[in-house]
């Protein structure tokens, strides 16, 4: 004997605790015993599931015993009871509220989904609460900058010398052209160092950490590994990466989990950094040259503050910085999800956007509030057919308090049923959130423990939020009023009038927003560039030889559809020394003669260079209204500056050009400078073609091929781009309208269950007016009345907040629509014809109906 | 017949608890599936113990802990001798009855 296997643990809690003390000795005893019986004779699975069913069995034989020991249970069946009854009688107006409720829960959670996912990013790590990574901050007198990141040369000897600091990791990423047969693709990958995978917890399914570092060696992620059609096993799997120009074989050394979807960190392929510095010599000693992030694991004793006070005096004791006023600091990995102050890049993946947590989090509880305050005014508007219920409560009893309980049960059971339905609004409205929020959100996901947990909690708040008014109103009435059938309770309709008022301003807080938000995009569609991007194609592609282009271009020019071509890189930034020593800001950009001709950019003064020239190539640029302006330049043409970038030496303004949005419309037009130059590194060819041309992208892609195969052909049409750059506009838009349709549905729904109750009420006062000689338009007139007061105070609500929120959000583009009288004007006449739609649809019985139907009721 | 009615599974179950002198739940459990080829579930044969109990016609003792129940004791039911009786008097009723259904009927088919 002696093996005997165990039961499961937790029905034994469950029998011990029901089954009474007499028998439960002989009970747990026999249970055992056929347990291991059937064990032997049928398989432990068997056994397993019949023990817990019997376990069950014997609670369904005890019940008896729990039920008659408990009041409160029993009589919270009855209410549960009495709330399914009242919801069958009512079903109409009921299945209509909790359907409301239903649309007010599902935009709430899905709110919920959102906010929680953008604030679950990066915690999941075992030790994510002591990982921070560098930033900088330099304080000239001109101007002050702070950006994230760390040099080369921090991540070796922070670690290595300052106390506190466990260990650290540099990250950086890189791009390359993956090989897989004999196709290359765009690819980018991650460099790290040893000790990346101690300060963030990944595990392997090939492989351990310790296996990364090896020389010539990468490990890659699960998903990397799907896509390569590796399985898990690595032994002699290579992956071949294309770096600078030759193709370099890496061993796969192990196979990592994929990170999360919400980690700020997801490398696919990661290599040791070592192949960074081999590349990179010159930039490895350099101290303040920030081109990579250094995430470091500190001990938990220390303050992070002081770590970073140690890494700025570790700095300056290694380095000069004159007159600059420098510091380190350290963010910490949390943080680095939604906080706007540092940029991402080197490996960060793209940051959250705290506007779209904040508009959806307003929109979540919005319409939540409306969908509850529905709830409210429905239940209070139906009491009087629960006034005699509960006075007989009363007098069989029942307290105030369970008379409350009893209502904030019926709004549970409601929210409950309510949370059911939403399940199934999530379902169809998640695709559309996902792509608007950027996500990849599945139904799966909405049954996670957190995730459902939240659904509860939503539930909860709506029970108490929709319930206590309710419960307050009708457990408040006195017995005797309710028996003797008098109907009129104290104050009630100016709570509910507040309620409705309330909603209208929610309604018209959300219809203002989206329209502004509307406004702004429509706007920066419409805004004039400077340039046109009209069949413009737009091709990336490296170019190292100045002939080559000019080869290239003629062999584009070639093909029957391209019209133009012009050569140039994209927009930097540097410091540009004046010839009197002082230095501006600028952007710059290399360019060829065609740049202007194909981008439609208007020359204001001067000209356009010439390729004839050779001073053009060197001491000549073309510069913006912007660049004139900032300067305050009378005459700009054959101004002199000391600009030495590249193979530049000095050069002269021949010619000043329009300002145009090179970069994005959201900001100020910066002051540009434009110039030839025969040393080009990474090219952008701006193409135009004619679209109705057959088989141009094609024609296309075989040359750029013959010029720079491998490098796949990628291309994309510079309207879209511009289109791509208001996608966080777009889906903003897109969002927040839906949270107004939301809204305005529910306004409608809990204005036609009041607006219905009422008339309900005033029946016989209309029919009499009736036989007395009124006009349908009359009685109309005499309902809708008293509502355009409530609009017009639901207006002064709803209005300045919108208006605020909507000129803080405005502030952040250079280019704005303002927040004008129209929008405000608009949203108005939406309300009011909402509103008008509603009352007519309640009152077109009551205009219409025939008097004596009421009239001969007594 | 007494003053008690029992039920079939009663009935049956007091049957096997007077083929021996005494038996526990599991044990019962065990034979009724044996001979009535069908499974039953403990807390089934539980309630019916002791409602027999309560009618007298079964008595229960605590044998000793043994190490196949998880260290918990056997309880033994053995019959009464009310139970004999009763039982006895079920199946002579039965068997009365039995012996008065014609033994050749065209009605049931072949014999």
């Amino acid at each position: 004997m002696g093996s005997f296997k165990s039961p499961p643990k937790w029905a034994l809690a469950v029998l011990q605790k029901v089954c009474p003390s007499d028998l439960i000795e002989e009970v747990e005893g026999d249970l055992y015993e056929a347990y291991q019986w059937r064990n032997a004779e049928r398989g432990s699975s068997y056994a397993y599931r019949k023990y817990i069913f019997e376990v069950f069995r014997y609670l369904r034989y005890y019940r008896i015993n729990i039920q008659t020991q408990n009041n409160g249970l029993m009589l919270l069946k009855n209410y549960f009871k009495t709330g399914f009854r009242f919801l069958w009688k009512t079903r109409g107006y009921s299945s209509l509220n909790i359907l409301g409720l239903a649309l007010g829960i599902a935009v709430c959670w899905l709110a919920y989904i959102f906010v929680t996912d953008e604030h679950s990013y990066d915690s999941f790590h075992k030790n994510s609460e002591r990982i921070y990574r560098n930033t900088a901050s330099i304080k000239a007198q001109s101007r002050e900058d702070s950006f994230a990141g760390s040099s080369y040369i921090m991540g070796t000897e922070f670690p290595a010398n300052i106390p506190g600091v466990e260990m650290g990791s540099r990250f950086k990423s890189g791009f390359g052209l993956l090989k897989q047969g004999a196709d290359y693709s765009n690819r980018s990958f991650h460099y790290a160092d040893p000790d990346f995978f101690k300060i963030f917890d990944v595990d392997f399914v090939t492989g351990q950490p310790g296996d990364f570092q090896q020389p010539n060696s990468v490990v890659i992620s699960e998903r990397m590994a799907e896509r390569l059609g590796i399985g898990n096993d690595i032994t002699d799997q290579q992956l071949t990466l294309r770096l600078g120009g030759e193709d370099i074989s890496f061993a796969i050394s192990g196979i990592y989990k994929t990170f999360p979807t919400n980690s700020s960190i997801r490398p696919h392929i990661l290599m040791p950094f070592s192949v960074w510095a081999s590349r990179n010599e010159r930039r490895l000693t350099n101290w303040f040259d920030i081109n990579m992030n250094t995430f470091y694991l500190l001990n938990p004793e220390v303050d992070p503050e002081d770590v970073a006070e140690k890494m700025t005096a570790h700095l300056l004791a290694n380095e000069d910085f004159g007159d600059d006023d420098v510091s380190m600091g350290l963010q910490p990995l949390e943080d680095i999800h939604l906080n706007p102050e540092f940029e991402t890049g080197n490996g960060i993946n793209a940051r959250g956007d705290n506007q779209m947590v904040l508009i959806v989090s307003i929109v979540g509880i919005l319409c939540l509030l409306i969908a509850c305050v529905n709830y409210s005014t429905f239940s209070v508007g139906n009491y009087i057919v629960r006034l005699r219920e509960v006075a007989v409560r009363k007098v069989f009893g029942a307290e105030r308090k369970a008379v409350f309980k009893q209502f904030i049960t019926e709004a549970f059971i409601s929210a409950f049923i309510g949370l059911i339905l939403s399940v199934g609004l999530i379902a169809l409205l998640l695709p559309g959130f996902a792509d608007y929020a950027n996500k990849n959100y599945d139904m799966s996901l909405v049954f996670n423990g957190q995730i459902l947990l939240g659904g509860l909690l939503i539930v909860i708040v709506v029970t108490l939020i929709s319930g206590i008014y309710p419960a307050l109103v009708l457990s408040g009435f006195s017995t005797i009023n309710g028996l003797k059938g008098k109907t009129r309770l104290g104050g009630k309709s100016t709570i509910t009038k507040a309620l409705v008022t309330i909603q209208f301003g929610i309604s018209i807080f959300l219809i203002a927003g989206t329209l502004s938000v509307n406004k702004q995009l429509n706007y920066l569609l419409d805004l004039d560039l400077g340039y046109s991007g009209e069949n413009l194609v737009r091709i990336f592609g490296p170019f190292r030889n100045p002939d080559l282009s000019l080869r290239y271009k003629q062999d584009l020019l070639s093909i029957p559809g391209v019209t133009e071509v012009s050569i140039a890189s994209g927009y930097n930034g540097t410091e540009m020394e004046l010839e009197d020593g002082s230095t501006i800001d600028v952007r710059h950009a290399r360019v060829d003669p065609d740049y202007l001709e194909v981008m439609s950019i208007e020359l204001l003064q001067g000209r356009n260079f010439n390729p004839d020239m050779p001073t053009d190539f060197s001491n000549a640029m073309l510069v913006n209204q912007a660049f004139v302006d900032k300067l305050g330049l009378k005459n700009p043409i054959g101004y002199t500056t000391k600009f030495n970038y590249g193979e530049m030496n000095g050069s002269t303004v021949i010619g000043v050009v329009d300002d145009f949005y090179f970069k994005s419309p959201k900001g100020d037009i910066e002051p540009l400078v434009m110039y030839m130059s025969p040393q080009l590194v990474v090219f952008d060819h701006m193409i135009k073609i004619n679209p109705n041309t057959e088989g141009v992208l094609e024609d296309m892609e075989e040359v750029y091929r013959e010029h720079f195969s491998p490098t796949p052909f990628n291309y994309s049409f510079v309207e879209d781009d511009i289109a791509a750059d208001y996608e966080l506009e777009n889906n903003i838009r897109m969002i927040s309208k839906a949270g107004a349709l939301v809204a305005i549905f529910l306004t409608g729904l809990g204005l036609m269950g009041f607006v219905g109750t009422q008339i309900r009420q005033r029946m016989k006062e209309v029919s009499v007016r009736k036989v007395l000689g009124a006009e349908p338009v009359q009685i109309f007139n005499i309902f809708s009345g008293r509502y355009l007061v409530l609009i017009c105070i639901g207006f002064v609500l709803g209005m300045p907040p919108a208006v605020w929120l909507v000129k803080q959000w405005l502030a952040d583009y250079a280019n704005n629509a303002g927040f004008t009288w129209d929008t405000g004007a608009i949203t108005m006449l939406i309300i009011l014809a909402v509103a008008a739609l509603t009352i007519v649809s309640q009152l077109y019985r009551a205009m219409f109906i025939n008097p004596v139907a009421y009239l001969k009721e007594e | 017949m007494g003053d008690f009615a029992l039920g079939t599974l009663e009935e049956t179950v007091l049957i096997i608890v007077l083929m021996k002198d005494e038996s526990y739940g599991v044990e019962i459990a065990k034979v009724y599936e044996a001979h009535m080829k069908q499974s039953i579930s403990l807390p089934a044969i539980h309630m019916v113990l002791k409602r027999l109990g309560k009618k007298g016609l079964v008595k229960s003792d605590f044998g000793e802990p043994t190490p196949e129940r998880g260290g918990k004791r056997k309880k033994y039911y053995q019959g009464t001798p009310a139970g004999y009786r009763l039982a006895a008097e079920i199946q002579e009723r039965r068997q009365q009855m039995w012996s008065m259904v014609p033994k050749t009927s065209l009605n049931y088919g072949l014999l």
